[in-house]
């Protein structure tokens, strides 16, 4: 599956949230990562944010499509993220 | 799926908040400080905090979507990312000046059976088997070769009389009962195939058959650039498995430390390498400018180098739907099942068959 | 959540009978042999591949998330069988968290199995087994009965029978082949 997540996170556990979703997804700006994800690293990935994040305060919301086909993206200003594997 | 990272640039890969950082020099033509060699020398560089400074860039590699890291460009290393890629079974493919696979930072193998293990030195021991595996790795590189050959005898090249004698090889290829008899007759396959490639290839550029350390023009910088990437895949799939790297076939186990890759990529060399080639030239992609010309040789440049890996890696993500799984599966995929079929053949559960384009 | 135990009336006796070793498994092989033939002596022979162990974190996952608020106690056995437990009121009680129960006999054998070690092999008697799946809300009791319990050397005897064949059974196709980490070794 491609996941796109977005978070809005207490200032505390901000770079907690980057460097856990950093292990799995491309950063793509402030807040947001992307990527594509097989069925148990999206587990992990959930289970390793619920375990980071204050329930009660924090929010996280992942947009969850089929394949990376299923979206269009289009980035007006500056493309910040960092995708692709060629470096 | 997991994916493999190719790193052009010259640079260093850390360790950094679990995962793997690249960092390099935003000006390329400045020198690299932290590269580990400046004009043929060493050079200390401190690297701590080198992501932050303002004239450099990182890239972040997603730790847990790593398959493996191929430095192509002067990568340096440092202890912490050496221990953490291996703990994470991650191997790193090193390249060198003339884009020829140098070595691997190989982590510690985890899917160890001694049953296959056994079973595997057994067919290398055993004569006839060892002959038969042998002739398998011949005859599907020759195949391979041979649906090149009538891909473009198809689009109007004539090459009746080489797809006939490659033909008549094949079915010859019982008569031989040394390896190192198949082993020539696989060069000789090779050097009838290699004489074609000035009637496929546009006339951009030259070709008067095959020539390594190092390659004399550019289509043999780029044989030897696409066989090396290749052999660093195929080394991965077998990874994967039980297949013990060391005991090969067709090649003498002597040969390299990883020679199984060698019999392996055999037979997806026409199919991923040369048509890498085949279309980058015909497609006008890649072009005189994409070489250095030194006094003894030609090598790709880091822009040859890019749209080889390019094309050659969206190759490897191309997916194909397999007859017998009925599922899609990547041409990188198919490596990994070739490892399959072959721990099949040791396990006596199915005799090896080898890959053949079906499509 | 309160796991209860109930008696029944087919229970097995309290008696244990002399085991030899030597035909102790790990209680994922009495779950393979209930699987495939196939996967049980490739899996022996250590003959395995990444996948499963993609499956094995998924299950792990299952089992924190879904005893956040219960307290189990994961026991390794003579290094033998994994276990995990939960007290409750009605005495001790082994659970196996499984995702679905699509191949609900193959658990309840491993739990079955469970059962039979610590009662045979350690002597503790009056355990209670469960089979939970979470995502269906689903949970099967598992009682060691006397008729069960003598099954259960057969079955240990066939599966040491299969792992020590020279060569491994070839595969049969059944429908749940797509889902398994084997699928590839299979059927390519």
């Amino acid at each position: 599956m491609y996941v796109i997540i977005v978070y809005d996170v207490s200032v505390e556990r901000v770079s907690k949230v980057c460097n856990f979703l950093r292990c799995f997804l491309a950063w793509v700006q402030n807040s947001v990562f992307e990527g594509e994800l097989t069925d148990s690293q999206f587990l992990r990935v959930e289970s390793g944010l619920k375990e980071i994040i204050d329930e009660n305060v924090d929010s996280v919301r992942i947009y969850i499509l089929r394949t990376s086909d299923a979206v269009k993206i289009k980035t007006i200003g500056v493309e910040k993220a960092q995708l692709g594997t060629i470096i | 799926m997991k994916v493999n990272y190719y790193i052009l640039r010259n640079g260093k890969l850390l360790r950094k908040e679990n995962t793997v950082y690249f960092v390099f020099a935003k000006d390329e033509s400045q020198p690299q400080p932290f590269s580990a060699e400046v004009d043929g020398e060493e050079v200390e560089v401190e690297t701590e905090n080198l992501s932050e400074k303002p004239e450099y860039e990182r890239r972040i590699l997603p730790i847990e979507q790593i398959n493996s890291i191929f430095g192509i460009g002067r990568v340096s290393i440092t202890s912490g990312v050496i221990s953490f890629l291996a703990k994470q079974k991650i191997p790193v493919h090193f390249f060198g000046y003339y884009g020829h696979y140098e070595s691997t930072l190989y982590p510690h193998e985890s899917l160890l059976s001694g049953e296959m293990h056994i079973r595997q030195a057994a067919y290398y021991l055993d004569r006839m088997k060892r002959l038969k595996l042998a002739r398998k790795f011949v005859e599907g590189a020759a195949k391979n070769i041979l649906r090149n050959l009538e891909y473009y005898q198809n689009e109007g090249k004539n090459l009746n009389e080489e797809i006939i004698t490659i033909k008549n090889h094949i079915a010859n290829l019982d008569q031989y009962n040394d390896v190192s008899e198949l082993m020539a007759i696989e060069g000789t396959i090779r050097n009838i195939y290699y004489g074609t490639f000035s009637k496929i290839l546009k006339e951009t550029f030259q070709f008067e058959g095959r020539t390594k350390h190092p390659p004399e023009n550019p289509i043999n910088a780029m044989i030897s650039f696409g066989n090396s990437l290749l052999y660093g895949v195929t080394i991965n799939a077998i990874y994967h498995t039980q297949l013990d790297q060391t005991i090969s076939f067709l090649h003498e186990p002597s040969e390299r430390r990883f020679s199984l890759s060698l019999d392996i990529s055999e037979i997806f060399k026409p199919f991923l390498v040369d048509r890498t080639i085949f279309k980058l030239v015909n497609k006008d992609v890649i072009t005189e400018n994409d070489f250095v010309k030194e006094l003894n040789g030609c090598l790709l440049n880091k822009s040859g180098k890019e749209k080889f890996v390019r094309d050659f890696d969206e190759r490897l993500k191309t997916t194909i739907k397999h007859r017998e799984l009925g599922r899609n599966v990547s041409y990188e995929r198919l490596i990994y099942l070739e490892c399959l079929k072959l721990c099949k053949e040791f396990l006596s559960l199915k005799p090896y068959e080898p890959f053949v384009i079906w499509w | 959540m309160v796991l209860q135990g109930q008696s029944n009336s087919t229970e097995s006796s309290d008696e244990t009978i002399e085991i030899d070793p030597e035909i102790l498994v790990g209680g994922v092989k009495v779950n393979y042999y209930f699987h495939c033939k196939t996967q049980l002596w490739l899996f022996s022979h250590y003959i395995t591949y990444e996948q499963e162990s993609d499956l094995v974190i998924a299950g792990k996952i299952l089992e924190k998330e879904s005893f956040k608020n219960i307290k189990t106690k994961n026991l390794l056995i003579d290094d033998k069988i994994s276990l995990d437990f939960v007290k409750s009121s009605g005495g001790l009680v082994v659970v196996d968290i499984k995702k679905s129960s699509k191949f609900e006999e193959a658990h309840i054998y491993q739990v079955l199995y469970y059962l039979w070690y610590l009662k045979n092999i350690k002597k503790v008697l009056k355990v209670k087994g469960i089979v939970a799946y979470p995502s269906e809300r689903k949970r099967t009791e598992v009682n060691l009965t006397a008729e069960k319990e003598s099954e259960m050397l057969r079955i240990l005897e066939e599966i040491n029978k299969i792992i020590s064949l020279p060569e491994s059974p070839k595969p049969v196709y059944k429908p749940y082949c797509k889902s398994c980490a084997y699928y590839e070794f299979c059927w390519v």
